[in-house]
């Protein structure tokens, strides 16, 4: 029906039939799709390399009548090979992906989302501190699905803190205020890192010190929001990713 | 639509991967059409494989018993574990018929998406297997894809430290290709892997 070309990211890919790959695709002019990359799994086949997960590349794609895309052809721009070299890094990368596959829905423009995941993996590539990354990469895409957490001031009062953050309200509520029976206390140093994230972005992040008790802490009020974003709360590559940190 | 036995034995393809409705209706009717002592003979094969195959306490290969006919085979090379994916893909070394050593079959790739991580594979089993053995070169033939690499160097780092020497298997071009249908990916793997001649 329709052929189009289109800068992609694979997200993910897995066997289908018997020499096909199904590649979930975030593209930059309409979003997410998933597509047939027929014969992939054969040696002699040209797009295979192409349709690796974490690939960036530009894209040939044929949809017919099926709300399958046939990906057509395809020319890698970057691999990202050093995070395949890593399965830590691996595991965060993917994680972002699984985010961004989620909190997604099929065939709507994310150009925004596109460029965060662009920006997050080429910070990862060079990243001492993944869980850094992922954090920063938590609140932008929050942010960028409508769940930015309110961190200037107390939610009902605009009050200075101590704050706890508070899930229903998505933001922070002083000791004044009266927070929900699930607000959690979060300390000033990771509401500080939490606004750089969101002003900043990953603009010099390998500068802002981020210890592992802060990153845990902004990992709660991440964790918290994009279970409300999403809609689910159990990511494998999260799983793999905590076993992979236990054994480091 | 058919008769419950038909609808059964449709339902019973359809459980196989790969096979849609179309086709498990397609293979039922074929089974309809061949001579008893044929199918009894397939029901036997399927049942007893199911029954008598196992895992290889020492490889993870299949088997029939507690080792495979590859470890229990004494002529082959004890310095040299080669470390592949999947049962599958033993067979495809042997085809080569250039690999005399032992095999560990890891039971898949490190894979954060499909929540596969080193603690799902037989990872302990070969790390157990390396220590106090006589092994001196292990080679990684994981896939060479993302799951694969990774996999790939994860074990080289936790396997490098124990005194083994890790190889990796080539990557490159397939034998009979042209160049110029090369994809850009492997070109460069095989320009990164050249050797002297």
């Amino acid at each position: 029906m329709a052929e189009w070309k289109d800068y992609g990211l694979v997200l993910r890919s897995r066997e289908y039939r018997e020499a096909d790959r199904l590649v979930t695709l975030l593209t930059r002019k309409r979003g997410l799709l998933t597509g047939v990359a027929r014969g992939v799994r054969k040696v002699q086949s040209k797009l295979a390399a192409r349709v690796e997960p974490l690939t960036l590349g530009y894209y040939q794609l044929h949809q017919g009548r099926s709300s399958l895309a046939t990906l057509l052809q395809g020319e890698a721009l970057n691999h990202h090979r050093k995070l395949c070299s890593n399965p830590l890094l691996l595991a965060h990368a993917q994680y972002f992906c699984e985010l961004c596959e989620s909190s997604l829905p099929e065939h709507e423009p994310a150009v925004p989302v596109f460029s965060l995941l662009l920006q997050a993996l080429t910070t990862l590539e060079a990243e001492t501190q993944p869980a850094r990354a992922a954090r920063c990469f938590e609140l932008n895409l929050l942010s960028l699905l409508g769940y930015r957490p309110v961190l200037d001031a107390c939610l009902f009062c605009r009050g200075p803190g101590p704050y706890r953050f508070d899930p229903p309200s998505g933001g922070l509520v002083c000791s004044r205020c009266a927070a929900s029976a699930e607000a959690f206390a979060v300390s000033g140093a990771a509401v500080a890192v939490m606004k750089r994230f969101l002003e900043l972005g990953f603009y010099r992040l390998s500068v802002c010190r981020v210890p592992a008790v802060l990153s845990g802490e902004i990992h709660r009020v991440s964790r918290v929001l994009i279970a409300k974003a999403v809609g689910k709360t159990r990511f494998k590559s999260l799983e793999v990713l905590h076993s992979l940190t236990e054994g480091h | 639509m058919y008769p419950g036995t038909i609808a059964r034995l449709i339902e019973a393809f359809l459980k196989l991967p790969g096979i849609g409705p179309k086709t498990a209706a397609r293979l039922a009717f074929f089974v309809l059409k061949m001579p008893r002592e044929e199918v009894a003979g397939m029901a036997r094969a399927l049942v007893e494989a199911r029954d008598k195959t196992s895992y290889c306490k020492l490889c993870g290969n299949y088997c029939e018993g507690e080792r495979c006919v590859i470890c229990r085979d004494v002529r082959r090379d004890q310095a040299v574990v080669c470390v592949v994916q999947e049962a599958r893909d033993v067979l495809a070394m042997e085809k080569t018929r250039e690999f005399r050593g032992y095999y560990h079959v890891l039971g898949g790739a490190i894979s954060p998406l499909d929540g596969i991580g080193p603690e799902q594979l037989r990872v302990r089993e070969l790390l157990e297997r390396l220590g106090g053995s006589q092994v001196r070169e292990l080679i990684l033939a994981t896939n060479p894809n993302v799951e694969g690499e990774a996999t790939a160097h994860y074990l080289a780092k936790v396997i490098k430290p124990l005194g083994v020497r890790v190889t990796r298997i080539a990557h490159g071009l397939p034998v009979g290709a042209d160049l110029e249908y090369a994809d850009e990916v492997t070109l460069s793997r095989a320009l990164e892997g050249r050797r002297e001649m």
